[in-house]
């Protein structure tokens, strides 16, 4: 069994204003993607696409395969497993590719979030249903997913101590890290009291504690290492992959909210690997929130459970630390494109392409993905080599 | 205020609230209560719950303080609590009463709710 390796990687514009529609960015996105691996569209017999829900499939479904004016395909999928699901995209392709179903393997998400009336933060003013009582939350003012990711994050405060101070670490080290990076969408340097003077949007978040929405796709190749051999790249091979889930009972004794599933995501896919915490370079995580950057470090394991907040507070996250993590700026900061934040970047370290941001010697990224409120967490480990090379 | 989608399986539940009383779907055959739902008891998988009036008594299970303005209908700064019932259901309410900077985890509250909806619940001292 051939391993499967990524082949190419591409962005569209990715901006904070009006360019045009998600089916559009992605049709940018792929391209670009093509143009790096150095492939033709008639070499792609794979296309797995994603989007979030403001999306409709009709633009960015299996349809898509006609946009972008592709031939007979030997696999084609719309995956829906919310912000997971750009990793649940490259698993998909990977273990196509290992399977022979697919040779090269085109994996594409995009998002339209900014619309053309629609001011940025407005974007992200949807109801997240809490329940099964469909209208509730809205009844209630419940709006937006930084309120579904606030009330967990103030379960974190009780329970360990994590504080707004801690929040603002995470905050501040996403803003180093996207001052390297060119496709950042705010690069301006950021101190702990510019995030504590940030107005509070919903306590406990203040303004820099959530991620700006954005327009913009971004394609990854995942193709046959033996076909991929005289590509243009040099390939970034997917060592690893593991999911964990749990439902949201809204019950009593349901502690998801502080002990997530990445765990599980976690040790299953460095299990594939064949790798242990201790050889990941650089670990890119789903930072919508400031809050999920604690608690999925902790789950993943780089600290123990309830002291994230201390640990990223003591500059273990920021360039030069014992784990640096969200390099690009992650979504904070850098660009909120759902899982295709962390995958992106992460293959952007492996390549050695991180210029300014480039963290030394990274050969094995472990990307953490999550979807729902906390409860579908998919982690990659990618590789600059072949398991066992 | 935003329109409730009422599913017409759900009807007693708000023909109760317009009484002031919160009913939950409570599964005879294990005897978990849940919100209303989809109808099955996700610990044995009975389909047959029947209503049954929450006592009423709960703690606040986490909360939040809006301080910016989203939606026309809802003046900041305003908070919503996910209260945690004693019989076991977390839900969505406003605890009435009560400024956002008293408001804290585990504070005890008693359903206070009037005919129409936000669910209100009152601060009680146990």
């Amino acid at each position: 069994m051939s391993p499967a390796v990524i082949s190419g990687l591409g962005f569209s514009e990715i901006t904070r204003s009006w360019v045009g529609t998600a089916g559009r960015l992605a049709v940018d996105a792929s391209a670009s993607a093509l143009d790096d691996a150095g492939l033709d569209r008639t070499d792609i017999d794979g296309l797995l696409v994603a989007h979030s829900p403001v999306v409709p499939c009709g633009e960015l479904g299996v349809d898509f395969q006609r946009t972008l004016g592709l031939g007979e395909l030997r696999l084609l999928q719309d995956l829906h497993g919310h912000g997971a699901s750009a990793a649940q995209i490259i698993e998909v392709a990977t273990l196509a590719v290992q399977a022979g179903m697919a040779t090269h393997v085109l994996c594409v998400f995009a998002d339209a979030m900014v619309g053309n009336k629609v001011p940025t933060a407005e974007a992200f003013a949807l109801t997240v249903p809490h329940g099964e009582l469909p209208g509730w939350e809205a009844t209630h003012g419940l709006f937006g997913a930084h309120a579904a990711y606030g009330l967990a994050a103030r379960r974190h405060m009780v329970q360990y101590g994590t504080t707004t101070e801690h929040f603002g670490a995470v905050a501040v080290s996403a803003r180093r890290w996207a001052g390297g990076n060119p496709l950042a969408v705010v690069r301006e340097p950021m101190t702990l009291e510019d995030h504590a003077r940030s107005p509070w949007i919903v306590e406990p978040f203040r303004r820099y504690d959530c991620a700006f929405p954005v327009n913009g796709g971004i394609a990854v190749v995942v193709s046959d290492a033996e076909a991929a051999k005289d590509l243009a790249r040099a390939p970034v091979f997917v060592a690893g992959f593991g999911e964990g889930h749990r439902a949201n009972y809204r019950h009593a004794g349901c502690d998801l909210e502080v002990r997530t599933s990445a765990g599980t995501a976690g040790r299953e896919a460095l299990a594939m690997a064949r790798l242990q915490l201790s050889d990941v370079d650089v670990c890119e995580v789903y930072d919508c929130f400031t809050y999920s950057t604690i608690v999925t470090l902790e789950d993943l394991g780089f600290c123990p459970k309830g002291e994230g907040g201390p640990f990223v507070a003591d500059g273990n996250i920021d360039p030069g630390g014992a784990i640096p993590t969200s390099t690009g700026g992650g979504q904070l900061s850098g660009y909120y494109l759902q899982g295709m934040t962390p995958i992106s970047e992460a293959i952007v370290q492996l390549r050695g392409d991180g210029g300014d941001r480039q963290v030394p010697g990274a050969d094995v990224a472990l990307v953490a993905c999550q979807g729902g409120i906390m409860n579908h967490h998919v982690c990659l480990v990618l590789t600059t080599e072949a398991a066992g090379g | 205020m935003a329109d409730l989608a009422i599913d017409p399986a759900h009807q007693p539940f708000y023909d109760a609230l317009a009484d002031g009383r919160l009913l939950l779907a409570f599964c005879a055959a294990c005897g978990r209560h849940d919100l209303p739902g989809t109808g099955t008891c996700p610990v044995c998988l009975s389909h047959d719950p029947r209503w049954e009036a929450a006592g009423g008594a709960g703690t606040v299970f986490s909360f939040l303080v809006f301080r910016r303005p989203l939606h026309p209908d809802f003046e900041v700064p305003y908070s919503v609590c996910v209260v945690e019932l004693d019989e076991g259901p977390r839900v969505v309410a406003w605890l009435v009463g009560v400024e956002p900077e008293d408001i804290e985890v585990g504070m005890p509250v008693h359903l206070s709710t009037g005919p129409t909806l936000p669910l209100r619940f009152r601060r009680e001292d146990r």
